[in-house]
Formats: C-alpha cells, structure tokens, sequence
C-alpha cells in the first residue's frame, strides 16, 4: 500500500511537468503579441512601458528559454507577477484557495448527502413515483446551466424569502446558497450512478442471503448493499471534484465569493496570463492530488482491492 | 462590466456600464428636507481595483475610486467644460502650448501637507517618470514639462497644442497627489493610499478581493468650487463601503434586498424597481457613449461612401431605440455622443441619415444593386448582396440593435447574418479587413472621441481621409473651449457627409437605488457625486 501510494506520488511527476508545459504553451501558442492582446479593447500603454513590461515578463526572450525560466521560477515557488495589479500571484493566490476549497467541499458534503439519499431512495422504491420524481429531479438538475441556478436561487432564498444573504464571504449563512446551487447540480451524477449501482447490488445473491437471514432491511440497504454500491460513485467522486473546482469558477462570480476561480473570470477578460497560468496550475495540481487521494480510498473501502 | 463606473478615459463601449442618473426628483426633495449626516453607504464594484495608484491603471474600477480620494485641477462641468477645481484659473499662452495654473491658496492634502504647485510638478513628473512606466501616459498627450514657477503657479508645455487635455486633468489619472504621502508610501501607494489626496473621501481599508471601505475627509476643502453639487461642505455620508460583485444580477439582487443602496440598472430589471416605493430609478440621458454602425473600408462596397450613405438610411434608428434599447436611449443622428460638448442635434437634422427606406433603395438601385425578384436580394455584378454585421458578446442591447440592422437591410434587398463574438477577437481581426460592417458602442467624455475613432488609421485601423485628418487636428489644437467647440462641429459634418458611420444613438445610464438615499446625480463623466447624498431615516 505504502509502496503503491509513493509510486503514484512519483508519478505525479510527469503528470506535473505535463500541466506545466501545458500551462506555459496556453500563452505561448495564444496568437499575437500576448501584451498586445492584454491591453484589447483599452488605449495601450506606449512603445517603451511595452517594451519594459514585455521585457519583465520576460517575452523578449526565445520560447525554450522562457519555458526554462518559468520552471525554474516555478520550483522556487514563483507564480510570477499580475500584470494589472503588480502584485505575486501567489499572494494574490493564497488568500483566494482556502475560499474555494471551502466552497468546494461543502458542495461536496451537499453532493454526496443529497445524490446518495435520492440515489438510495429512487433504487429501494423502484419503478415507484419516488424514484420516477427522484430521476426527474435529477435530470432537470443535470441540464441546468449553474449560472442562471445561482440566480434563481438568490431570487428565491434571498430576494423573494430573505432566510439568506445574496452574497459575499462573511459567516457560514453566505456559504449556505453557494454550495447548495454547486452541490445540487452535482448530487444528479451522484444520484443516477449511485441508483444504478444500488440495483445491481440489490439483486445480488448475497444481498437475499442478507433478507434470508432476517435482517433488518435497514441494515441490508446501508450495510451490506451500500458499501459494494459505493465503489462506482467514489470512482466518479474524483471526477466530479474536478467539475466542481471547474463550477465554483461561475458559482463564485454569481454570489461574490472570493477564491481563485472569481479571480480566474477577472484573469481571463483581462487577459492577466500570469494570474490565469497560476490558477490553471493551482487547479491542476488540487485535482490530481484529489484523485491520487480518492485512488487510495477504494481501499479502504473495498478490502478485495490490493495495491502492489 | 459593471456597476458604477467614471468614465474617465477612452474605453470602449464594451467594457463600460456607467452608473446612472440624475435628477430633479432627489434633489427637490433633499432641498425640502434638511440633509442629514452620518451613515455608511453600501455599493458594489464589478471587480477588485487593481491598484489605487493613478499612474499604475488603466481601469474604470480603479478610476471610480481614485476619483473619490484624489482631487483634481479642473472638473468638467455639466455643460462640458472645464471649470476651476484645486485650480482657481488658468492661463492659455497664444501658441496654445503653455497653460499655466494659479492654485488656490491653503489647499491641503489629507495628510495635512500643502496642496502647491511642487506638489501638481511632482505628480506629473511622477507620472512621467520611466520607472514608473504608467500604461496611461497617453492622457498626457504630448505634455513635455510641468514647472512650479511659484508656491502657487505651474506651468504645462506641451510639444503642440492639446485641447483635450482638460477633460483628462480632471480625471483620476491626471489628478494630484501629496508628495510626502507619496514618497513615504513608495510601492505600497497603491494598496494603501492613505493621506495622499485632497478629494470629498479618504482612504480606509481594502480586503483584497472583497471590500473596499473609504470615510468621509474631515479636512475636504474644495466643496464650495464645483457648480455641479448642492453640498458646498463637507460629504454628509460618514462611509463609503465598496463590496466587489462581478455578477450583474446579483448586485441587482443585493439592491433588492437592501444589501446595497445604489447599483446599475440592467434594462431587464428595470421594471421591478420603477414605481416600487422602496426603491427609485434615475436615468442620465446626457451620456458619453454613442452607439454606431462602421465598416470595413477596405473592401468594396463598403469603401463607397454611397453605398454606406444608403445603407444609413434603411436603418430605422427609432425601432432600435424601441426593441433593443426598451426606449432607454436618444437617438442620435450626429457622430457626437449626446452628452459630449460639441453635440448638437440640429447637425443630425441636417446633415445626418435617418430613417428612408425609399431613399436608400433608390441609391442602391443607382448604384447598380438591382434587385432580384426571385430571391427579393439585390444583386450587382453577379454578387449577391448577402453581408455580415458583426456584433460582440456581453451587450444584449447591441446584439438586439444588430437584428433589427438585419431585418431593416432585409426591407431593401440585403441579406444581412448577425456574427456573435468576442470583443478581443473581434477588435483583433478587425484590422485585417475580413468583415463587412458592425454595430459598436464608444464611450468618452471629450469631443477628441472623433479623433480617437477616425484620425487615420481611425481605430480599426481601416479608416484614412487627409482632409477630415486636418479638421480633426485642428479641434484638437484649439484650446479656446468656443472655437474647439465650431471646429469640431465642421468635423462631425464631414464625417456625415461621406458616411463614415452611421450614428444610431446614445443610450442612457440607469440606476437604481433605495428610497432612502438622497440628493443622487451624476457628474459629467457619469460618476456618482457622493458629496451630495445623505440617507433619509
């Protein structure tokens, strides 16, 4: 197990280098001069701040010997400087991450609540109006856009019902609306996987043994037909953490939340490629580690899968 | 985009929602009540400022700020004119190339240190500074040296006359700053400007990302000087409260919920705050933005000022007023944004192209483009009439403009698609001279917008015409604000003679904000003038 988790650790490696070149060639293979596009759409500095902040961005140099300079940088921990603001983008960064982690695990909490009991529910009462609604929910849940959920939402639990803030980061209350919109769109993956896995597993000859024994179909369902159930749905947890890092870019815009992936939205219309390269890799990093970690959890709860 | 937003330098319509307003209707009734002091103002912000040094941005957000904690040589007044701020006067030398100012005597900063003439050449020089590589030196125009003559006394030159030089000295990126704040802060200046402007506010605090919180100067001494304001003393609000909201609908949903006082209106949430006592809606109709359609004049036919002039008058300015603005614009016949000095409708009636569907076939038909009754699409050398308007993305309102443009042009034999994209793209390929016409929007508070959209090569980079080139520089030369004023009017009239653009209209600021505050208007870049407004309890 150790063995395997260092392995991957090691792994890790590649997939980082990958990210990185990734990252870097995003401006690189961008066409035009990137500072030109920078200032679109607004009066450009003149020739010689141009030249100055394309020489501190260290564009007058050849493409290898930039990828060069942006690992070496990177290593030391360097995420380079914002060019609108002039600040590092890794303080800039760092404020910003704890924020949408925390979103991006309390839609998860919301995600796994919500999909496993609807999951559950729609696949013990089979062809029944609850799991025929459950289903429907699911889908409606699934081909909303999270953007204009987000507003409906504050429309609803902020405008029309008051029993929450519109927006903002302050106490837990300005959490509550976020992670539902985010967390409700993604518990319909949830709740469909876990459904179909749930049925597999009901009919499954063990599971009458359990029924024969004279258990409690409580304890059947959460028991004994859950914990096989569950291997599919931790499968796509890592999966859907990544759609949610990728949600919680337009869900913080809607309700003012303050982490990267607002920042990300700003980066982006202002074409600050320092602030955007730093957030692609931020995110990228997050997500392969999830997934490293997620890999890890099929052991613990499947004990028939062994890592050599 | 977003919110409230002084229009302080060139910027492109796309990236400009100004906050709105004016008028009578909170000013009769502060001058019924007496105003009362005290009270934190709650407003939003379409994103963080990327820093409060003046010569370190170029963004409207930043300038919004800045615009309240620094304060400036001249403001521009209602009319469009300069008038004496922090300056009490000024002088033109007869070559126009020196300007110099007399200062009003025991202005202070906030850090209580002398707002002199050393202080406006440390600005500027400043400014001008390499080290400090300002990406808005371009508002200097060809400004060659600022010299404090005396305590009180500071001369520009400039390398050739620049009339607009006015409206960007009172803006917040031409506006003064307190040397010794300045000096001591260096770098942090622009995280944490404390004490170093003379404006109606001072800095407070700033979360990065998420507030930024400014109070009212105890030491404001420049209140009785502006004409555009009732207050002639200190701001009655004790706290202005900046919380950044990049979601439009979201900011109008925290104004529904009292969260924020003041917020920009979208036309689609305009009916649920118009006639609801709680809350009130003030539209600014003189506005700095013009909405226009332009061409590709690289490529026939729209290298034709004929064909242009024709197409002009298909297009049926009022029904865009109507359907894609919900009646929330002027239309506007001249290339001058109506809140602009040097506008002036009766250029428009005269000269410009309205709405004569029979006109424009006729010319189409004179100039060869007959129409084939099989198709109902007008053809001319084998080639059908079948053209792309190009819009951007971001602006219902012009994307809407543009389907009416389509079904217009449809009226007369033109075939018109409707390309969505966006701004950068569209703005990056528009030199390249592949695309027919498209609908754009501009913004900015100086009539020198003429020469920023057309001196050659005009700013799609497309447009060159030796003749209007002159006219337009010698309105830009002409600091005499009247004769500017004759100069630029003879340049608008060119442009509309050979069909440059079609001017459609210019659309209107709209605000919303709770019923409690008071005294709400604008100035004439479109910012909201704090000063006045106080919260009824």
């Amino acid at each position: 197990m150790i063995g395997y988790i260092v392995r991957r650790i090691l792994f890790l490696i590649p997939v980082l280098i990958g990210v990185l070149a990734f990252v870097f060639l995003m401006r690189a293979l961008v066409p035009g001069d990137p500072l030109e596009i920078m200032f679109l759409g607004q009066m450009p500095p003149d020739q010689a701040t141009l030249t100055k902040l394309r020489h501190e961005m260290g564009l007058d140099k050849p493409v290898p010997v930039q990828f060069v300079d942006y690992l070496w940088s990177i290593a030391h921990g360097d995420l380079g400087q914002s060019v609108r603001t002039r600040q590092p983008v890794a303080a800039e960064l760092s404020y910003r991450y704890g924020n949408t982690l925390i979103l991006t695990f309390a839609s998860l909490f919301v995600a796994l609540a919500v999909g496993l009991s609807m999951g559950i529910a729609a696949a013990v009462y089979r062809d029944t109006l609850i799991d025929v609604t459950t289903m429907m929910l699911a889908m409606f849940g699934l081909s909303m856009p999270g953007f204009w959920f987000g507003l409906i939402m504050i429309m609803l639990f902020a405008v029309d019902l008051r029993w929450l803030p519109v927006m903002g980061s302050g106490g837990p209350a300005y959490l509550v609306l976020p992670a539902l919109t985010l967390g409700l769109i993604a518990s319909t993956v949830i709740a469909r996987i876990t459904r179909s896995s749930m049925l597999d597993v009901l009919s499954a000859p063990y599971v009458r043994t359990a029924r024969a024994k004279g258990l409690r179909e409580r304890i059947v369902i959460l028991r004994h037909a859950l914990r096989n159930a569950l291997i599919p749905v931790v499968t796509i947890l890592g999966l859907q953490l990544g759609g949610l890092l990728g949600g919680a870019f337009i869900i913080e815009v809607v309700f003012a939340w303050h982490g990267v992936g607002e920042r990300a939205i700003q980066a982006i219309s202002q074409r600050d490629f320092p602030v955007i390269q730093g957030i692609t890799l931020v995110v990228a990093v997050t997500y392969v580690l999830v997934n490293l970690f997620v890999d890890v959890l099929y052991g613990l709860l499947d004990p028939r899968i062994v890592y050599e | 985009m977003t919110s409230a937003r002084n229009l302080r330098m060139l910027l492109l319509g796309c990236l400009v929602v100004g906050l709105g307003i004016t008028i009578p209707l909170p000013l009769a009734q502060s001058a019924s009540m007496p105003a009362q002091r005290g009270g934190t103002l709650h407003l939003a912000l379409g994103e963080d400022p990327d820093t409060l040094d003046p010569h370190a941005t170029v963004s409207l957000t930043s300038s919004q700020v800045q615009s309240l904690i620094y304060a400036p040589l001249v403001y521009i007044q209602s009319n469009g004119l300069p008038g004496p701020l922090a300056a009490q006067s000024w002088t033109i030398s007869p070559d126009g190339k020196a300007v110099t100012f007399q200062l009003r005597p025991g202005l202070k900063f906030s850090d209580g240190t002398p707002f002199d003439a050393q202080a406006v050449a440390f600005t500027f020089h400043r400014h001008m500074d390499p080290a400090t590589a300002s990406p808005s030196t371009n508002q200097l125009g060809p400004l060659q040296s600022v010299k404090a003559l005396n305590a009180l006394t500071v001369r520009f030159t400039f390398k050739e006359p620049y009339a607009p030089f006015f409206t960007n000295l009172a803006g917040s990126y031409l506006s003064i700053m307190s040397p010794s704040a300045a000096r001591k802060l260096g770098k942090g200046l622009g995280h944490n400007p404390v004490g170093v402007g003379a404006g109606p506010f001072v800095f407070k605090s700033w979360t990065p990302g998420s507030e930024i919180v400014l109070a009212r100067n105890p030491n404001y001494q420049l209140g009785p000087y502006r004409n555009d304001t009732q207050n002639k003393g200190l701001p009655y609000i004790d706290e202005l409260d900046f919380k950044v909201v990049p979601e439009v609908g979201t900011r109008i949903a925290a104004l529904e919920t009292g969260a924020l006082d003041i917020s920009a209106l979208t036309l689609e949430a305009v009916p649920r705050f118009l006639n609801n006592p709680r809350f009130q809606v003030i539209t600014k109709k003189d506005a700095n933005d013009l909405v226009f359609i332009e061409f590709d004049y690289k490529r026939p036919p729209f290298s034709d000022p004929k064909f242009r002039t024709a197409l002009g008058w298909a297009v049926d300015k009022q029904a865009i007023v109507r359907s894609a603005w919900g009646g929330y614009a002027t239309p506007n016949l001249t290339p001058m944004p109506v809140g602009d000095s040097g506008y002036d409708p009766k250029i428009g009636e005269q000269h410009g192209i309205g709405y004569d569907p029979k006109r424009a076939a006729q010319l189409l038909d004179e100039l060869g483009w007959k129409l084939n009754p099989q198709t109902k699409i007008r053809e001319k050398d084998g080639h059908a009439a079948k053209f792309t308007c190009w819009t951007y993305s971001g602006f219902e309102t012009v994307k809407r403009g543009c389907e009416v443009i389509q079904a217009n042009l449809k009226d007369v034999g033109i075939d018109v698609a409707v390309t969505l994209t966006d701004f950068g793209t569209m703005s990056g390929q528009m030199p390249k001279a592949q695309f027919d016409f498209d609908l754009m929007r501009w913004t900015y508070p100086d009539p020198t917008i003429l020469s920023l959209l057309f001196k050659t090569p005009g700013w799609e980079k497309l447009y060159s015409d030796p003749t209007l080139d002159v006219a337009l520089n010698r309105a830009d030369a002409t600091l005499e604000p009247v004769k500017r004023v004759q100069y630029v009017k003879a340049a608008e009239v060119m442009i509309l003679q050979k069909a440059v653009i079609i001017p459609i209209l210019t659309d209107w600021l709209i605000n919303g904000a709770r019923a409690q505050v008071q005294g709400l208007h604008l100035d004439h870049f479109g910012g909201i003038l704090y000063q006045d407004i106080w919260l009824k309890p």
